[in-house]
């Protein structure tokens, strides 16, 4: 998987079923069946992932979809796999309040993506609604995860779009450089226009050498850092 | 130029009972640039071949030498 460089080798986990539906999504509607993929079955999973591990693997990640809609699976399977390795969790952090407790102390990384800078992009691509308050969401786990976790190491994602500079990431990076100083940040800049990102006229090609330009300026006059 | 392979999420790997994903998917753009999904490390060692100067690439690749554990960035590696 296309990780950031410090994670990879990973042996990574995904679990079906999203609770977002951006129309980039590069999987598109077979991953939002929860039901989809075969069982997991816990001990084999750490079997395997043990394998791995003595093959090569530098961590082990748990991602989706969005892994925490199979909390229970969830807890299960990270009960039964190798405390020695890095454990990382890939979630858009749309999880709710209550499942913070069961999800406390359990991983080495956390890795979020902080996809949309605005409830109107995250309502146009993604079909959040704004009741669903998915900056105050995502952005209030971010800062548990931050806060309650010193241990850890949190990366925060972007997906940088084509067109969404100015309007997703300068809002974020705002938003990190003042409530997350010092927070590593890994920006995606490989969009690939998948699924249904035609619908919308800015999203029908890859991220432009001088909008990655700009990204990066941004981040680097906030001092966020960037991983690679 | 080859950038990182960066997409909008990973490429939903297949349960670890199943196989990996048997094709990958690459765009190459009119200045060059490639890009690559469902990136098999016998793709990344071939594009590797095309900028050695990527770490990035030759990391996917196999090729690398992995960061020392000072650098890393998990705590228990």
């Amino acid at each position: 998987v296309a990780d950031e460089l410090e994670l990879i080798p990973s042996f990574a986990v995904s679990l079906s079923g999203c609770n977002l539906r951006c129309d980039f999504c590069i999987t598109g509607q077979p991953s939002w069946n929860p039901a989809a993929g075969s069982p997991v079955h816990p001990r084999e999973t750490a079997r395997l992932a043990r394998l791995a591990v003595q093959r090569g693997a530098r961590t082990i990640m748990i991602l989706g979809g969005e892994p925490t809609l199979h909390i229970v699976t969830l807890l299960e399977l990270v009960a039964e796999l190798p405390d020695d390795v890095p454990l990382v969790l890939k979630t858009n952090a749309m999880f709710t309040e209550q499942a913070r407790p069961l999800l406390a102390g359990l991983f080495d990384v956390w890795l979020p993506d902080l996809k949309f800078g605005n409830a109107d992009c995250a309502r146009r691509l993604a079909a959040i609604p704004p009741s669903a308050q998915a900056w105050a969401t995502v952005t209030d786990n971010l800062i548990w995860m931050a806060t309650h976790h010193p241990a850890a190491t949190l990366i925060v994602r972007h997906l940088l779009m084509p067109g969404h500079v100015a309007c997703c990431w300068q809002p974020i990076a705002h938003w990190l450089a003042h409530t997350l100083p010092g927070t590593q940040v890994s920006l995606r800049s490989g969009f690939w226009p998948a699924w249904h990102a035609h619908r919308h006229p800015e999203l029908r090609t890859p991220l432009s050498h001088t909008e990655l330009a700009q990204a990066t300026r941004l981040a680097h006059d906030l001092h966020l850092p960037l991983v690679p | 130029m080859i950038p990182n392979p960066t997409q909008p999420d990973p490429p939903n790997p297949a349960p670890p009972t199943r196989p990996a994903p048997t094709t990958t998917d690459l765009m190459i753009l009119p200045d060059g640039t490639i890009y690559a999904r469902n990136l098999s490390p016998e793709l990344a060692a071939l594009l590797a071949t095309l900028n050695p100067a990527d770490p990035s690439m030759a990391a996917r690749a196999g090729i690398h030498t992995p960061p020392s554990p000072s650098s890393s960035p998990c705590p228990n590696p």
